[in-house]
């Protein structure tokens, strides 16, 4: 548990003295926003829930491109001879999790501020997030170490998270309509469940198949 | 011959042959294309033109009726046969209806001794000025009238899919087939990890590249289909959408085995991938599509292999289907296997 906690705060450490991609990351998110709220007008429901995936998608592309970046190239036999990689992989997991929870509430506080919708239950979003975070920081860990693996290219990394989180997303967006619409989190229970189904799934297929990666 | 070997190639041959004679060569069971008019006056006389499909009116007597969706007919007054195709049908509609509504639909049967009887439903369209339900009853016969019923092999005739209907044989087998080919690919995948065996990883890549052949194959004739029964060779239905989608999800296994040099690095990692790949479209093609609307029986309610869409008959057929391209599926992935061992022995002998 120290180890995890040692390496998710290095991580957090790593982040803040690169403060910079950070910055980027927030500077794109408010573009968009932006760029929406000035081209796209009075937009509905779907569009808007479609708008915030979509930007979430691309932002999820942007930390996976980071997640393994020196970790498996530059200190790759220093850290394993440090800490088991499983351990890596989960405080790796941590931290993208805490990651996307973030980028989630700045998303959804910049969206409600450029493009306010009739009404957003912010406590159901943010458990509609929280689950959905649970699968998707699994599946960028995963595939940023697929990636690392092959050619750690950007586009290998969007050609893998981008077909395998569409299960993901695609309830996600079913369910957050569901919310603006100011459905109650119990109509939304099948597919809160459906997710949370995947996000089991998966996270138990990554423990059981990260071994076979780091073989060599 | 060795037909331990053999065996479930033939038997996939003999399925297929049967299932391309039997399936394009039975015919519909007659129907009623078109009515007109469709709509008509209670009260008043009817002229009612009937076109029918695969029907032989010139052969049998023939007798036509109306009825209501709850079971109330009338009998036509004079029938006459223009051809084996069409008729011509005089009704005196009664003056109050068997509803409680002013305006109602109403079905039209066609009982004739030599085809059996055939029924377009709520294609009528009945109007009546006042409702008096207690004498509609007694103007409106309340007993199923005797209709023939001919004991011939026939497939099931649908008003939207006519004989497109003979696509269920292959579409819905294509479909089968690739999922029992992903499935396979998986277990070899696994396989592969556990005893580390490059052949395991061989077989699962030949897998995967036919499963992906069978589905592309598969939106094909689902689009074929698509054109002629919804208008469009593309919809927005999400189950289309969504196996449109798995079907990216096994190009990027190709891409990853494309981009990765290491025999040994590629197996394990495009092994990992499967294995999440399948994981992946289960929820795409099995569960999304059941949360929403879709076009396709088995979804957003719909029942699917219900007998509104499969009779006895189609699965006479629909069965061995699925079984012959399952089969010839994986007879085509071993010869892909094949040659990818030979391809791996010319190119460095020392592998095996």
């Amino acid at each position: 548990m120290n180890e995890l906690l040692a390496l998710w705060r290095r991580d957090l450490l790593n982040e803040w003295r690169n403060f910079y991609q950070l910055g980027g990351l927030l500077a794109f998110l408010s573009g968009v926003c932006y760029l929406i709220y000035f081209f796209g007008g009075k937009i509905d429901l779907q569009e808007w829930s479609l708008l915030y995936w979509l930007t979430y998608l691309f932002l999820s592309f942007f930390i996976g491109a980071r997640v393994y970046e020196d970790d498996h190239t530059k200190y790759r036999f220093f850290f394993h001879q440090l800490v088991h990689p499983q351990n890596l992989f989960l405080s790796k997991l941590i931290y993208v999790f805490c990651f996307l929870l973030l980028i989630n509430l700045i998303s959804l506080f910049l969206f409600t501020l450029f493009i306010p919708v009739i009404h957003v239950d912010w406590m159901n979003w943010m458990i509609l997030c929280l689950i959905l975070n649970i699968g998707m920081s699994n599946l960028i860990c995963f595939s940023s170490l697929l990636n690392t693996n092959i050619q750690n290219s950007t586009l290998f990394l969007t050609i893998l998270i981008l077909p395998l989180s569409f299960p993901l997303l695609g309830v996600a967006y079913s369910a957050s309509i569901g919310i603006l619409e100011g459905q109650s989190i119990v109509s939304n229970i099948s597919k809160f469940q459906l997710i949370l189904g995947i996000d089991l799934i998966t996270f138990a297929l990554a423990i059981v198949l990260l071994p076979q990666l780091l073989r060599n | 011959m060795n037909l331990s070997y053999w065996w479930w190639k033939i038997l996939g041959v003999l399925l297929f042959t049967y299932v391309l004679t039997r399936g394009l060569l039975t015919p519909l069971k007659p129907g009623i294309e078109d009515v007109s008019p469709n709509r008509a006056q209670a009260g008043k006389s009817l002229s009612l033109n009937i076109i029918g499909y695969n029907t032989n009116y010139t052969k049998g007597k023939n007798t036509v009726y109306i009825k209501n969706i709850d079971s109330f007919y009338i009998t036509s007054q004079a029938v006459q046969v223009i051809d084996d195709q069409r008729l011509n049908a005089q009704f005196s509609i009664p003056l109050f209806l068997p509803t409680k509504q002013s305006l109602s639909q109403f079905s039209i049967i066609v009982s004739s001794n030599f085809d059996g009887t055939s029924i377009i439903p709520s294609k009528l369209i009945l109007h009546q000025d006042s409702i008096n339900q207690e004498q509609a009853q007694l103007l409106w016969l309340s007993s199923k009238p005797n209709f023939t019923i001919i004991n011939k092999y026939h497939f099931p005739y649908r008003n939207i899919l006519y004989e497109t209907i003979r696509n269920t044989f292959f579409h819905v087998s294509l479909w089968f087939a690739m999922f029992a080919l992903l499935a396979a690919s998986v277990f070899n995948s696994i396989q592969f990890l556990r005893k580390n065996d490059l052949n395991y990883d061989f077989k699962a890549n030949a897998q995967v590249r036919t499963g992906i052949l069978f589905g592309i194959l598969g939106l094909l004739t689902g689009s074929l289909w698509a054109k002629y029964t919804w208008g469009s060779w593309w919809t927005n239905d999400i189950k289309l959408n969504m196996a449109a989608l798995s079907m990216l999800i096994y190009m990027s296994y190709l891409i990853i085995r494309a981009g990765i040099e290491d025999l040994d690095k590629r197996a394990r990692i495009s092994a990992s991938y499967n294995v999440f790949a399948l994981v992946a479209i289960i929820p795409l093609i099995f569960i999304l599509p059941r949360l929403m609307d879709s076009l396709h029986p088995g979804n957003g309610g719909n029942p699917a292999f219900g007998s509104e869409d499969m009779d006895n008959a189609l699965r006479l057929v629909f069965y061995p289907a699925v079984i012959s391209f399952i089969l010839l599926g994986f007879w085509i992935a071993d010869l892909v296997f094949r040659i990818q061992v030979l391809e791996n022995k010319t190119e460095d002998p020392n592998n095996y």
